[in-house]
């Protein structure tokens, strides 16, 4: 099994693919390992691309900090994997935590990101954010990590995903428990908690990013993704109609036509970072991969645009109109 | 001209953390060792007896060394944990005790006394409860112990060798403890964190995987012991 020496520890990564062929790195979410990314890499390594896997300290197969993990770390480790495996400028993509790890090392080591593919992520965190982290640390301190796994899955998938595959999310829950540390997870939420923004230094990034976010992501919103879009110049913001925080298990083969649509532009010289924003199609038959995005993206209703204009008549309008017959 | 690129750093095999991990594949393969063989033979009464005899082994040797520490000058916080993990562990040995299905078998009974004896023995146990503490060893030895009690708690696990089982009332108090000893872990990690101690974080980082490395031979010692028939 290839592991790779960082300072004292070990970190455990899988190279799959030809040398040569565009290469795509995927950084985990905080309960991730390299196993999760599986429906990823078997396709886009059949569409000739290669991967590279592999699990943060903290995680999986990697070495388990017991005293202390240091988020900026999971970037310098990265960089050195990518020095080691002797890869040329590769696309980096990372989810929610390792969306925030992908973004940094994008600003941090520029030379080895030809492009970039950041899901469900952020740069700053509101009160909704820290509350929520919160939460889920709280959970996982005074109850345990079988309470942590429960409050992820309905922020993580929607309720008809849940419904439909019960049974395999139970046998996961077990695996998961008997398999994590749960030290090593605490250690890695501990990691965040002297967070900074980074928003004011988005502006240096170059490379051309696709930025994705599932319409009812209620964990990292619109707004987490937004402020990527408006000030990653080279960047398009791709909204994925129905999924919540983690569209990568539930609408796997869309998430993997639009990083195989991505690559394409990008290698092909046709990437049009235009800081736009668009919506992915939901059928997979469809010809087109992404639709422009209609209307305030911002919002979750869309509002006339009389309404807009003059707020209180149109509201008088409503109310006298209708709710008084 | 460009600089020459330097080769990837080579583990030093005389680190600690080389050992550790070195240690930590083998028990890997011996836990899924135990795991194979538990699916194929189930939980029987000879099986549940040799966990049960081993977590209370090591809840007991925990516990005993909570007296000890009681004459020392310690922090209220450490305290505080150590008297609720004395509690926890005796709660924990108590209802283990009732909810086993004890094996008839002596010869189970005779060969653990061999395994507990190693424990003490590879754990070093006696260095808590024999020594005499100075002021100044104090807080190292605590640390110390506190490493050795998160070693415990962290590895010494049942539920991974127990995925494919169906649940019981055995296993659901397994899993309950282990539940516990989660939020044991918790504490464990902030007093390793944060307790003032004259260490530096590689010092302490040798410790901690000094003492996993202790227990994790001797849970690899017990692995072989419940897969013999």
């Amino acid at each position: 099994m290839p592991y790779m020496l960082y300072k004292r520890h070990s970190v455990y990564y899988e190279l799959n693919g030809e040398k040569g062929r565009p290469l795509i790195v995927f950084v985990n979410g905080l309960t991730q390992n390299t196993a999760l990314w599986g429906m990823q890499t078997e396709h886009l390594n059949k569409l000739g691309y290669s991967t590279l896997t592999f699990d943060l300290l903290g995680q999986g197969k990697s070495f388990k900090p017991i005293l202390d993990i240091n988020f900026a770390e999971n970037v310098d480790v990265l960089h050195q994997l990518l020095e080691e495996i002797e890869a040329g400028p590769a696309y980096v993509t990372g989810i929610s935590f390792g969306g925030v790890s992908a973004l940094q090392f994008a600003l941090r080591f520029p030379e080895q990101c030809r492009g970039l593919i950041v899901m469900s992520a952020f740069t700053e965190m509101d009160q909704r954010l820290t509350l929520l982290g919160l939460n889920l640390y709280v959970g996982l301190t005074t109850v345990g990590l079988n309470t942590l796994l429960d409050m992820l899955l309905p922020i993580n998938l929607s309720s008809q995903y849940l419904k439909e595959n019960e049974q395999k999310l139970k046998d996961l829950r077990k695996l998961s428990l008997a398999k994590n540390d749960v030290y090593a997870v605490q250690n890695l939420m501990e990691s965040i908690n002297n967070f900074q923004s980074f928003t004011a230094e988005l502006k240096n990034i170059q490379a051309p990013t696709l930025i994705l976010n599932g319409e009812f992501d209620y964990l990292t919103p619109r707004w987490c993704h937004e402020l990527m879009r408006k000030n990653i110049q080279n960047s398009r913001l791709v909204i994925i109609q129905h999924a919540f925080h983690a569209f990568t298990i539930e609408y796997p083969l869309i998430v993997n036509r639009l990083f195989d649509y991505f690559v394409r532009e990008v290698e092909n010289g046709t990437w049009p970072g235009d800081q736009s924003v668009w919506v992915a199609t939901d059928d997979l038959n469809s010809p087109e991969v992404l639709y422009p995005c209609l209307g305030d993206h911002m919002r979750a209703i869309q509002i006339d645009s009389r309404a807009k204009k003059n707020k209180t008549k149109s509201a008088r309008k409503i109310k006298t109109g209708r709710i008084a017959k | 001209m460009a600089a020459k690129k330097q080769p990837p750093p080579q583990p030093d095999k005389t680190s600690i953390s080389f050992t550790y991990e070195a240690k930590m594949q083998e028990l890997t393969e011996a836990r899924d060792k135990a795991a194979l063989y538990l699916k194929e033979h189930g939980l029987r009464d000879i099986e549940q007896t040799k966990i049960t005899l081993f977590v209370q082994g090591t809840k007991i040797a925990n516990s005993l060394i909570f007296p000890r520490i009681e004459l020392q000058q310690i922090d209220w916080q450490p305290y505080k944990f150590f008297i609720y993990q004395m509690y926890k562990n005796m709660e924990s040995s108590y209802l283990l005790a009732k909810a086993t299905k004890w094996t008839w078998n002596h010869l189970v009974y005779w060969r653990f006394q061999q395994i507990a004896a190693s424990f003490w023995d590879q754990a070093d146990i006696g260095r808590y409860i024999a020594s005499n503490w100075t002021l100044d060893e104090t807080k190292v030895r605590l640390y110390e112990f506190l490493a050795f009690s998160h070693a415990l708690l962290s590895q010494i696990r049942i539920s991974p060798l127990v995925v494919d089982l169906p649940v019981d009332d055995y296993l659901a108090l397994i899993n309950e403890i282990e539940e516990d000893n989660g939020r044991q872990i918790q504490l464990q990690v902030r007093l390793l964190k944060d307790m003032e101690v004259p260490l530096t974080l590689d010092q302490k980082e040798d410790i901690s995987l000094t003492e996993r490395i202790k227990v994790g031979a001797v849970y690899q010692k017990f692995l072989k012991f419940l897969c013999e028939d």
